[in-house]
């Protein structure tokens, strides 16, 4: 479980105002969890998700994974361990020079022990759909295809938590699908701790839980259905609904009326079968 | 200024040993002077290397590019006063500023062409008004201070202070959230037809794509697999999926409805007001 209590954090801009970015936040994620991040640009979910891994350390309050506390270098490289991260651009994050030098690259720097290397590249590599691709260099890679790679080099090193921070953001249509397919499922079949840090309302419908950030502070959670139905309340904090929201709220608008709001284009249109 | 593209060639050298063949291929196109158009395509599929080519980064090494009245081939020097022209937003574009003030970040360019000082605070103010920052207030301020939305308008305006006349945009919503990348949208549309450009659009939103731009170029492995306005390239929405692209969220819920039996027209892209109308309709001449 991950625990964050009363998390503050400030920085002083150049004329020496403070901004504080993070303003008391709590939060529990546990174990199987898939939880997703929403704000708009300088809402603070950047910064509190690096704060789950100890790339920042907590100026106020605390962060604690399982039983470790993030305070100092004393016990960062294992909370690194059980907290692996993906970030936004997939070409940042690649060092070797085919998907298997990458992945071994991170094992190589926790001294896993070389007979059983290979064996855990290949179970890495499987996971997200690249088993068949590890001689490959980067530039014969697609987006989706680096991005998962980013991904099974983290899984190598079996974290217990995924955070990703904006994953998809710099990939095609397809490239996102693929990243969030593979997330779902490594949610769903492994049980695996899922923290997305995301700008596209349409790919946090498929989470259990979304927290709403502004301004540093928590302003909304719940499941992807109570959050989204605090529309106004969305739309003050300049954050929108998924598309096929907006559309149903236009056609009710128009004087159709619904059972049921909906999330996906696939719903929507099963209830517009229902009035059919 | 109209850019014509004849059978542009251009292949990288890849030192591995597969046959596989990377950049562009006999690409031709001609844009009218002040028409906005759309390259997409899979990541990998030439768009880049395209865009590179507009301002001669890349100089064609078959073909040739025509801009206004530069012409750019293989042999081509002295591209100083062509590049000038050529405005370009690179994806991520804020990680390119780099002056202590925001007034310093957007005077270098206007600084290289050589203007007076009073041209270069006019080009800047001209630019940051179209991007809707505030001069007096924002001039001195540091780049790095601002929230992503802002910085990303500092480094468009950085580009517009030049004063180009053909403006390439990769990607320029990227990472912004909702909100910002609307208003962006809604100012570039604007600024383009104030300042009367030629715009090129590369983006994966094909709901972006389609409210910016009216002509489609769809490249695929270095060549152009087909072109049209909007409206025909995005009907061909299995010819899209094929190259691995989307279709805009209309088209997606047009097909929905197809599948059930509820809809038969054509599965053209739309906006979201004109697509509730449809399914209005749709649902009260059923039960008329």
């Amino acid at each position: 479980m991950i625990k964050i209590i009363d998390l503050e954090h400030e920085y002083k801009k150049d004329n020496n105002e403070s901004i504080k970015t993070l303003n008391k936040i709590n939060i529990d994620i546990k174990k199987g969890d898939f939880v997703s991040i929403i704000g708009h640009n300088g809402s603070g979910k950047s910064t509190l998700a690096k704060h789950l891994n100890g790339l920042i350390i907590p100026q106020k309050g605390e962060v604690i994974i399982d039983d470790i506390t993030v305070t100092d270098d004393n016990n960062i490289w294992e909370i690194r361990r059980r907290v692996g991260m993906v970030f936004q651009n997939p070409d940042n994050q690649f060092v070797g020079g085919t998907i298997e030098e990458d992945i071994a690259f991170g094992l190589e720097n926790i001294g896993f022990p070389s007979k059983d290397m290979m064996e855990r590249i290949i179970y890495a590599a499987s996971k997200v759909g690249m088993g068949d691709y590890l001689k490959r260099p980067p530039h014969k890679l697609s987006g989706g295809q680096k991005q998962r790679s980013a991904i099974g080099s983290v899984l190598a090193m079996e974290p217990d938590y995924l955070v990703l921070d904006e994953p998809t953001s710099m990939l095609d249509p397809k490239g996102r699908k693929e990243v969030i397919e593979v997330l779902r499922e490594l949610n769903k079949k492994d049980n695996m701790t899922i923290v997305l840090i995301t700008h596209f309302m349409d790919e946090v419908v498929y989470s259990d839980r979304v927290i709403v950030m502004d301004q540093g502070n928590i302003v909304l959670q719940g499941s992807p259905k109570e959050v989204f139905h605090n529309r106004e309340m969305l739309k003050n904090i300049n954050l929108e609904l998924p598309k096929a929201a907006i559309l149903q709220k236009m056609l009710e608008e128009k004087g159709i009326n619904f059972k049921d709001e909906v999330l996906t284009k696939e719903d929507l249109v099963e209830e517009i079968w229902q009035l059919f | 200024m109209a850019v014509i593209l004849e059978k542009v060639y251009y292949k990288y050298d890849v030192d591995d040993n597969t046959s596989e063949e990377y950049g562009i291929f006999d690409i031709s196109m001609t844009v009218e002077q002040g028409r906005t158009v759309g390259i997409i395509g899979k990541t990998g599929s030439g768009k880049s290397t395209l865009m590179q080519h507009l301002n001669a980064l890349y100089l064609p090494q078959k073909g040739k590019v025509t801009i206004g009245e530069f012409v750019v081939d293989r042999k081509s020097k002295d591209l100083k006063n062509l590049r000038k022209k050529v405005g370009m937003v690179f994806q991520y574009p804020e990680d390119q500023l780099f002056e202590e003030t925001i007034y310093n970040d957007l005077a270098f360019g206007p600084k290289n062409l050589g203007l007076t000082n009073d041209q270069i605070e006019n080009a800047i103010k001209g630019a940051m008004e179209d991007l809707e920052l505030d001069f007096e207030s924002m001039k001195d301020r540091s780049p790095y201070e601002l929230s992503g939305g802002q910085k990303r308008k500092v480094a468009i305006a950085s580009v517009l202070a030049m004063n180009p006349e053909i403006l390439v945009l990769d990607e320029p919503t990227a990472g912004l959230d909702p909100k910002s990348k609307k208003d962006l949208l809604n100012l570039l549309i604007s600024i383009k037809n104030k300042r009367n450009l030629t715009l090129f659009f590369v983006s994966h939103n094909m709901d972006d794509v389609f409210l910016l731009t009216e002509y489609v170029y769809v490249m695929c492995d270095g060549r152009i697999n087909f072109e049209g306005s909007v409206d025909e390239v995005f009907q061909e929405n299995k010819k899209l999926r094929d190259l691995d692209l989307g279709v805009p969220f209309s088209v997606e819920v047009l097909e929905l409805l197809e599948k059930r039996g509820m809809y038969n027209g054509p599965l053209k892209p739309m906006e979201l007001e004109e697509l509730a109308d449809l399914i209005k309709d749709i649902l009260r001449g059923n039960n008329d």
